[in-house]
This record gives structure tokens, C-alpha cells and sequence, in this order.
């Protein structure tokens, strides 16, 4: 056992959430996109598996919506990659910019 | 010393994010992805998360990343290199991004988790009897080490009294479902 | 038998229902329905008569009813008032109603539409029966209003003629100008007196008159509104153009409208609310001039008309005048007397010219002539009628006419000498013209020889209707015979009392001998001209060309409204049209549009359909939520 803080841990998390959404939020590419949201799941897991580790040993709950979280963020990348795949081939760019039909 | 190695961990963990999403080339971005995740397994060991870790390491670094350099691959000639990185809202999503982040850590330093290595022990303190009892006995400590290993997760994932069974077996459905789905919308032209 | 008296009105609804819903294609059974129901309600009317004939004469009042709805602190009640008068009009209505539905078995057997023609009629007879047992307000107004639609619907029975779907509305539009009056005055006397009751609206305004807390003039302010109602639907002046066009209706509908279910409601209301009326001389100065005005226009009309239906529509027109004169000069009995006795010979009159269109499909008087040779009932029982609105002794004409003429002469209102001298004159002009029809269709060579000698007596079922009128013509008016008085005792408002009356016939005919005179005038006349033919009708139309033309076309009134409608009502419709154009439609619905337009353009800026706006919004108001939170 290490003596590390709980809140060191969180802080990390929170970093890595901050990070994550700044990606999902300024990069043009889609695929760079895709990487901000995987990295803001990742950050969330890091809580996940704090909270069990100092809280409440006996109760796996934590680090089985880790799993959980892991599988649907492989099925989310697997479908994500699939669209913006669709949508370079109707646009020729993988640009979020460039899809904007619903602008009002 | 195990301290220290964890802070470097963390520190590179937070760098090679900061790059994967700054940096303009986005073979380069997939790659500082992949040390992020690395790091952030690394993270999770020092959770007693010995399987979790290794997953992380399998499914990050050994699929997520390379289906994106996949993805990337298979866009390429329109990565211009003289375009640029980021959109025009990239000011405001920074003032956002650290906004929320502030609120985050301030909210932690608020919180009671702040010096406290167990937190469970502020729950301690405050209670008496039976209920403190039962409260001592769920705290990790070297009598009750933290079960992160593969078996107990395994239980806690298929013992159906456990309760998450059927969800498990659920997801096994949502993968097939975006396996299939994934397939169907990349495909060519649906003749 | 009184308490039965709620059946009157719902039996005719009743039969109007069955026929609708189930008989409409059993012609036969459908009018023995209606013809059943009608005979039951006249059976009852009689036992009701006699009923209150039993009764002390100081009470004869019976009222009885429920609610029918309750807006606090209004209360709409659903009753029957039996009083004398209601009890006569009952009378009257029933038994016209029945001989016209008898008349029209043979009138109408060739018509397609039959069953709905009785249903029609039952209907009619229904809503004229509900707002003649009426207790209150709102009960006369709903039957009031039934009666139009009903003319509406009978007028234009024949729909797919022009001139009666026309005709049909206009009898429509112009009683709702006058039932818009007599609708704010039902409201007005409900504000008042918060009440709708006949009973408790006479004694409150009878004590506000008498404590002062009610002016008269407010009161006459009501009845003149009231009384627009009755101008309408008793086609005074100037709302009088309906009922000549109004002859476009089955005959025997006519008879009905002209005698008995239409006209006659608007003389029972005013009658019916005679204490509002005779609270102030105003109001009944206003309603005696419109009476006498109508009077005497309305037969100077018929001088130079040569339509048979249209000669006795104006005659009706003009004997409706004398009742609303005899009413407005406080001749209350004599007034309900002419309508009694002008329901029988009017009745006749029009049933016997339906005889007439019926054996030649004529109505032009001018194409008619030397009827009498084909067909002798009708000639008789048409002289009958003739005789008795001519005011000739002894027919029953001359008996109310001349109690009219009584009231006029010895009222107290403003300048009532001018009344009389119009109703004497009228008197003279009915006799003229009412001979001329006669001497025209009957008598002389026939002028269109193709359709005489088609002419035939009519069936069965319209002469029997003709000869019991023609004898009621006759003998009704003996209920007042001078020394016997029995209407007079009968139906009088307020306290009996019979002055100036004659006490035996000789002298009642030395008394009325002006009348005698102007209506023994008139014949001759009439026949100088039209029998004997001393003068030439054509001569003097030549001679009096620009009189003739007015009276002709009855003081171009049609065209005078006609006018009006063009100028005004189009005037303000092109103002509204172009108000319609210019503010709602360009202005509020145009700039509704583009107020919202233009929002959404203004909201659409928001919809920039980039993904990451949407994701940079929600992150940052999550961030700005939480800060507000903790804050």
C-alpha cells in the first residue's frame, strides 16, 4: 500500500478531463476529436478506481463500471471512426467544420 | 521513492495528453495518445488495479490507438499540413477547458477527501457502535487489502447476486450491435 | 285542463321530431301526424278557454314553470302563462294552424318534399305556440327567434326558385334587425330587473313608477326597443318589405304567416307587455303613429298591384298597422279583437286565392276573371272574406274595425285626430282595393281563356277549410255583439270597463256610420270601375302616370334599401376591406409573420451547425451552473 492521497488522484483526473474537453472542443479534425473524448473517459475510469480503492473495498462497483466504460468506449471509437470514415468519403475532408448542414 | 515514481508517471501522463491534442500532425497525436495511455495505466497500478491496468494497455493502447492511426491512414490525403490545428472557437474552448477544470479542483479542495488518506475515516469519527464497526471492516487497510484481482472482479461481474450479470452480457450485445453498425456505415456504397 | 296547457307547444315539436326522424317517407302518415297533434292542441285550447271562462274574472292568470338554467342572480325559467289573451291567441293559432294543415293535404299532395312541408308547419305552429304561453322574456325571445327560422325555412320551401330563396332571406335579414332591438331590450329589462319574469317585471316596474326609483322614460326607452322586435316580425314600417316577398312560399304557408303564426306575434307581444308600453305616452305615441303610418301606406300600396298574393299581403300589411295603432292609442281589447277576427278572413282570403292558383297557376289578377262560373265556393267564402275586411255590417270585420276607429277617436294622444282621419281614409281604400281584387278575379269575362277552361273547383280538403272560415268571418265579430261584449269582458288590460259601447246593433250602425259610409264608398267605387266599368282603371294610371309608378312600385322602397345597402353597407365594407388589407392583413398578419421570421432568423444564429459550438455552450454553461451553485 501506498500512502498517496486520494485527491492526488483527483486532481489527475480533473487535469486530464480539462485536457480532454480542450481537445473536443478546438480541434478541427475529427479524429483528434475522437482522441479528447477518449482521453476524458480515461479520466473519468481514474475516479472510478480511486474512490474504490480508498472508500469501499468490499463493493467491486468501481472497477466494474471501468469495464464497462472501457467496452463502450471501444464500440463508441469502432462506430465513431466508421462515421467520420462515411463522411470523408461524401466530403472529402474529415473536417468537423465542414459538416454543418444544420446550420440554421 | 514508489511516491515519486508515481508523480513522474502522472506528470508524464499529463504532458503527452497535452501534446496528443495540441500537436499538428495527427500521426504524432495518435502516438502521444498511446504514452497517455500507458501512463494511464500506470495510474491505475498504483490503484491495485493489476488487471485493469493491463486491459488498459490491450484495448488503449493495443486497439483504440491503433484503429485511429487506421483512421487516420485512411483519410490522409486530405491532412494538409499547412491547415490549421485548431478551429476558430479555440480561444474560448481554452477559457472553457480551464474554467471547468478550476471549478473541478476547487471542488475537490472543498471536499472532506482533502487530507485525508481514508476517507473513510472522517465517516468513522462520526459515528458509533455497530454501524462504526461495520464501517471499520470495509476500510482497505494491510489486513484487507484492496481485492483488484482478476478473480473478484470476475465475481463481481458474474455472480448473478451480485447484480450486474445481465448487464454484462448486455454490453456483449452493444458491442456486436456497433460492430455491425460500424460496418455498415463505412461500407462503400450500400448497393 | 289548465295544467295540461305545457302540452300545447310540445306536441306540435313532438310530431315535428317523429315526422323528421321516422315518417319522412309515409306522406300519409306524416300528415296525419302533424294534422293529429294540431287537432289535440286546438281541443286543448277550447277545453282551456273554458276552463278560465269558469274561473272568477279578477284571476284569471295561471302560471306555472321550472328552471331551465341558472346564472346567479339571473334565473332562466321554462313556464306557461294562461291568461285570457294567451288563451285567445291559443285559439287562434291552434285552429288556423290545423284548417291550413287540412288546406294544404290537397294544396300540396303533388309536392316531392310533403312530409318535410308538415314538419315544417308543426315546427312553426310549435315555436308560435311556446312564445305564446310564454311567461317570460327569454322564453318569447326563443320562441320568437324559432318563428324565423321556421318562415325562413317555409318561405323558401320551394328553394330552387330564385325569387323564393331571395325572399326567404330577406325575410331573415330584416326580422334580425328588428329582433336585434328587441334582444337588447330582453337583456336591458334583465340588467333592470334582474329578473325575466313577466309577473315580477310588471309589479317592479309598476312600484319604481310609483315610488319614483324608475323613470317612465327609461321605461318607454325599453318598450321602444321591445317594440323593434315587433316591427320586424309584424312587418310594420320601415321593416316592412319582407312580407310581400314573402309570398313566394307555398299558399297556404302565406295563410298561415299572414293570419295566425308569424305576424300576429309581434301585436301579442306588444300586448303581452302592454304595463312596459303604457308606462310612458312616448312609447305609445311611437307605436300608435308606426301602426296608423303602416296603416294607411301599406293600402295605398295595394292600389296598383295586380299579384293576388301581393294585393293581400299589403292588405295585411295594413290591418297589422290597425292592430299596432289600436294598441298604441290604448285600445288594448279592440286591438286583439282585429287580430282574432283578421285571422279568420285573412286566413280565408289567402286560402281561398291559393284555390284560385291552384285551379289556374296564375297569380296575376289580370289573367284571372269570371271565376265565379267555375268555381262557386270559393267565390262565395272569397266575398265572405272580402265583405268582412271591408268592414261591412255584420260581418266580423266591421265589429273590430270599428272599435278601433272607437279607441282612436276617443284616445288622449298627440294629435290623435290625424289617426283618425288615416284610419277612416284606410278603411275607404281597403274597401276599394279589396273589391277591385275581388270584381277582377271573379267576376266579368274571363281574360285568359287556355286556363280557364282548366279551372276546377278545388278538392274536398281545401273547400272545408274555406266554408268553416268563411262562417267564422262571420260570426266572430258577434262576440261583441253591442249589449253582449263577450270578448271585451273576456280579453281588456288592466280594470274592465266598456264606455262609449253601443247598447244594441241599431245603434252601434247609427254611431258608426262614417265607417259604414267610407267602406260603402269604396265598393262602389271599386266596382265603378272594375264591375260596371263607368271609369277606366287604364285612363286614370294614364292621367296620375307618376302616382300610379310610386304606388306601383311601392314607394321604390326595395330600391330605397337597395340603395342604402350599396351606399353605406358597401362604403363601410370597402373601409373594412381596406382596413382588412391595409392594417390586419399587411399590418398584424404580415408583421406577425415577420416578427417571427425575423426571431427565428435572430434565434437561428444559434444554430450554427458546428458541432463543437453546441459542446463549447453546453461544457461552459455546465461550468457557469456549477460556479452559480456553489456561489
Amino acid at each position: 500500500m501506498n500512502n498517496i492521497p486520494l485527491v492526488h488522484f483527483l486532481y489527475l483526473a480533473g487535469i486530464l478531463f480539462g485536457i480532454g474537453m480542450f481537445g473536443v472542443l478546438a480541434r478541427k479534425n475529427a479524429i483528434s476529436v475522437l482522441m479528447g473524448i477518449e482521453l476524458m473517459l480515461n479520466a473519468v475510469n481514474i475516479n472510478f478506481l480511486a474512490f474504490a480503492r480508498y472508500w469501499n473495498w468490499n463493493s467491486l462497483t468501481g472497477p466494474v463500471f471501468v469495464v464497462f466504460v472501457i467496452t463502450i468506449a471501444a464500440a463508441e471509437a469502432a462506430v465513431a471512426l466508421a462515421i467520420i470514415i462515411s463522411i470523408y468519403r461524401h466530403l472529402r475532408t474529415a473536417n468537423v467544420d465542414d459538416a454543418h448542414y444544420l446550420r440554421g | 521513492m514508489e511516491n515519486m515514481i508515481f508523480y513522474v508517471i502522472a506528470g508524464i501522463t499529463v504532458a503527452s495528453a497535452l501534446m496528443a491534442l495540441t500537436v499538428r500532425n495527427l500521426f504524432h497525436c495518435a502516438l502521444f495518445l498511446a504514452m497517455a495511455m500507458f501512463g494511464i495505466s500506470g495510474v491505475f497500478l498504483y490503484l491495485n488495479s493489476d488487471f485493469l491496468a493491463s486491459v488498459q494497455v490491450l484495448i488503449y493502447v493495443g486497439a483504440v490507438t491503433v484503429i485511429i492511426i487506421f483512421g487516420i491512414s485512411l483519410t490522409r490525403n486530405m491532412m494538409d499540413e499547412r491547415s490549421k490545428a485548431m478551429n476558430h472557437q479555440f480561444l474560448f474552448s481554452i477559457v472553457v477547458a480551464l474554467l471547468l477544470s478550476a471549478v473541478i479542483i476547487a471542488a475537490i479542495q472543498e471536499s472532506p477527501f482533502v487530507g485525508a488518506e481514508h476517507p473513510m475515516s472522517l465517516m468513522l469519527s462520526s459515528t458509533t457502535g455497530d454501524a462504526s464497526q461495520q464501517l471499520a471492516a470495509n476500510i482497505a487497510s494491510p489486513d484487507h487489502p484492496f481485492q483488484g484481482g482478476v478473480a473478484y472482479l470476475a465475481g463481481a461481474l458474474l455472480r448473478p447476486e451480485n447484480g450486474f450479470a445481465f448487464a454484462f452480457e448486455f454490453v456483449s450485445i452493444l458491442l456486436l450491435s456497433a460492430l455491425v453498425g460500424a460496418i455498415v456505415i463505412a461500407r462503400k456504397d450500400p448497393a | 285542463m289548465i295544467q295540461y296547457s305545457w302540452l300545447i307547444p310540445t306536441l306540435p315539436a313532438l310530431a315535428y321530431v317523429l315526422i323528421t326522424i321516422f315518417t319522412k317517407r309515409f306522406k300519409n302518415i306524416s300528415a296525419a301526424i302533424s294534422i293529429l297533434t294540431m287537432a289535440s292542441c286546438f281541443a286543448l285550447a277550447v277545453g282551456i278557454l273554458f276552463e278560465l271562462l269558469k274561473m272568477d274574472p279578477a284571476s284569471r292568470s295561471v302560471t306555472f314553470g321550472t328552471t331551465w338554467l341558472q346564472i346567479a342572480p339571473w334565473q332562466a325559467n321554462v313556464g306557461v302563462l294562461i291568461d285570457p289573451l294567451s288563451a285567445n291567441m291559443l285559439l287562434v293559432v291552434t285552429f288556423i294552424s290545423l284548417l291550413v294543415q287540412i288546406y294544404s293535404l290537397g294544396y300540396m299532395h303533388d309536392d316531392e318534399r310533403f312530409s318535410t312541408y308538415y314538419s315544417y308547419l308543426s315546427l312553426f305552429t310549435a315555436s308560435m305556440l311556446l312564445l305564446v304561453v310564454s311567461n317570460n322574456y327569454l322564453q318569447i325571445f326563443v320562441g320568437w327567434e324559432l318563428v324565423g327560422l321556421c318562415s325562413y325555412l317555409l318561405i323558401g320551401f320551394w328553394y330552387f326558385k330564385p325569387e323564393a330563396a331571395n325572399a326567404a332571406k330577406k325575410a331573415f335579414v330584416v326580422n334580425r334587425i328588428g329582433d336585434m332591438g328587441f334582444l337588447m331590450g330582453v337583456v336591458t329589462i334583465g340588467m333592470v330587473f334582474q329578473t325575466f319574469d313577466f309577473a315580477q317585471v310588471k309589479d317592479l316596474v309598476a312600484q319604481g313608477l310609483a315610488n319614483h326609483t324608475l323613470a317612465s322614460g327609461y321605461v318607454a326607452g325599453i318598450a321602444i326597443l321591445l317594440f323593434c322586435g315587433a316591427v320586424g316580425k309584424s312587418a310594420q314600417f320601415p321593416l316592412h318589405v319582407w312580407l310581400p316577398d314573402a309570398m313566394e312560399g307555398p299558399t297556404p304557408v302565406s295563410a298561415l304567416i299572414h293570419a295566425a303564426t308569424m305576424v300576429a306575434a309581434g301585436v301579442f307581444m306588444v300586448a303581452r307587455t302592454y304595463n312596459l308600453f303604457s308606462a310612458d305616452p312616448l312609447s305609445m305615441t311611437v307605436v300608435a303613429y308606426i301602426g296608423g303610418f303602416t296603416a294607411i301606406f301599406a293600402a295605398s300600396i295595394a292600389l296598383a298591384q295586380d299579384d293576388i298574393k301581393r294585393i293581400l299581403a299589403y292588405s295585411t300589411l295594413s290591418q297589422l298597422g290597425y292592430m299596432i295603432m289600436s294598441l298604441g292609442v290604448g285600445g288594448y281589447t279592440s286591438g286583439m279583437f282585429h287580430l282574432t277576427t283578421h285571422a279568420c278572413f285573412k286566413a280565408l282570403l289567402f286560402l281561398g286565392s291559393g284555390s284560385v292558383i291552384h285551379a289556374l297557376h296564375e297569380q296575376d289578377i289580370w289573367k284571372m276573371g269570371g271565376l265565379s262560373k267555375k268555381m262557386k265556393i270559393t267565390t262565395i267564402t272569397f266575398a265572405i272574406g272580402t265583405l268582412a275586411i271591408a268592414g261591412i255590417p255584420p260581418f266580423a270585420g266591421f265589429f273590430s274595425k270599428d272599435a278601433i276607429l272607437d279607441a282612436v277617436k276617443d284616445s288622449t294622444i298627440w294629435h290623435h285626430e290625424i289617426l283618425y282621419y288615416a284610419a277612416v281614409f284606410t278603411a275607404f281604400l281597403t274597401a276599394f282595393y279589396m273589391f277591385r281584387l275581388f270584381f277582377v278575379v271573379f267576376t266579368g269575362e274571363a281574360r285568359d281563356h287556355h286556363s280557364f277552361d282548366h279551372a276546377h273547383e278545388s278538392p274536398f280538403t281545401m273547400c272545408l277549410p274555406l266554408v268553416l272560415l268563411a262562417g267564422l268571418s262571420i260570426c266572430v265579430g258577434w262576440l261583441n255583439w253591442p249589449g253582449v261584449d263577450a270578448y271585451s269582458k273576456f280579453v281588456y288590460y288592466g280594470d274592465l270597463h266598456l264606455e262609449g259601447g253601443a247598447s244594441n246593433f241599431v245603434q252601434l250602425l247609427t254611431q258608426s256610420w262614417l265607417s259604414i259610409v267610407v267602406a260603402v264608398a269604396g265598393i262602389t267605387l271599386s266596382a265603378m270601375f272594375y264591375y260596371w266599368r263607368i271609369f277606366s282603371a287604364e285612363k286614370m294610371a294614364v292621367t296620375f302616370r307618376p302616382i300610379y309608378l310610386l304606388l306601383k312600385n311601392k314607394y321604390y322602397f326595395d330600391e330605397f334599401y337597395g340603395w342604402i345597402v350599396k351606399t353605406f353597407l358597401f362604403g363601410l365594407a370597402t373601409i373594412l376591406k381596406w382596413f382588412d388589407d391595409e392594417v390586419v392583413d399587411d399590418g398584424m398578419v404580415d408583421g406577425s409573420g415577420w416578427v417571427a421570421r425575423k426571431m427565428g432568423g435572430l434565434l437561428s444564429l444559434t444554430q450554427t451547425g458546428y458541432v463543437q459550438n453546441y459542446a463549447l455552450v453546453v461544457f461552459g454553461a455546465v461550468a457557469v451552473i456549477f460556479l452559480l451553485v456553489s456561489f
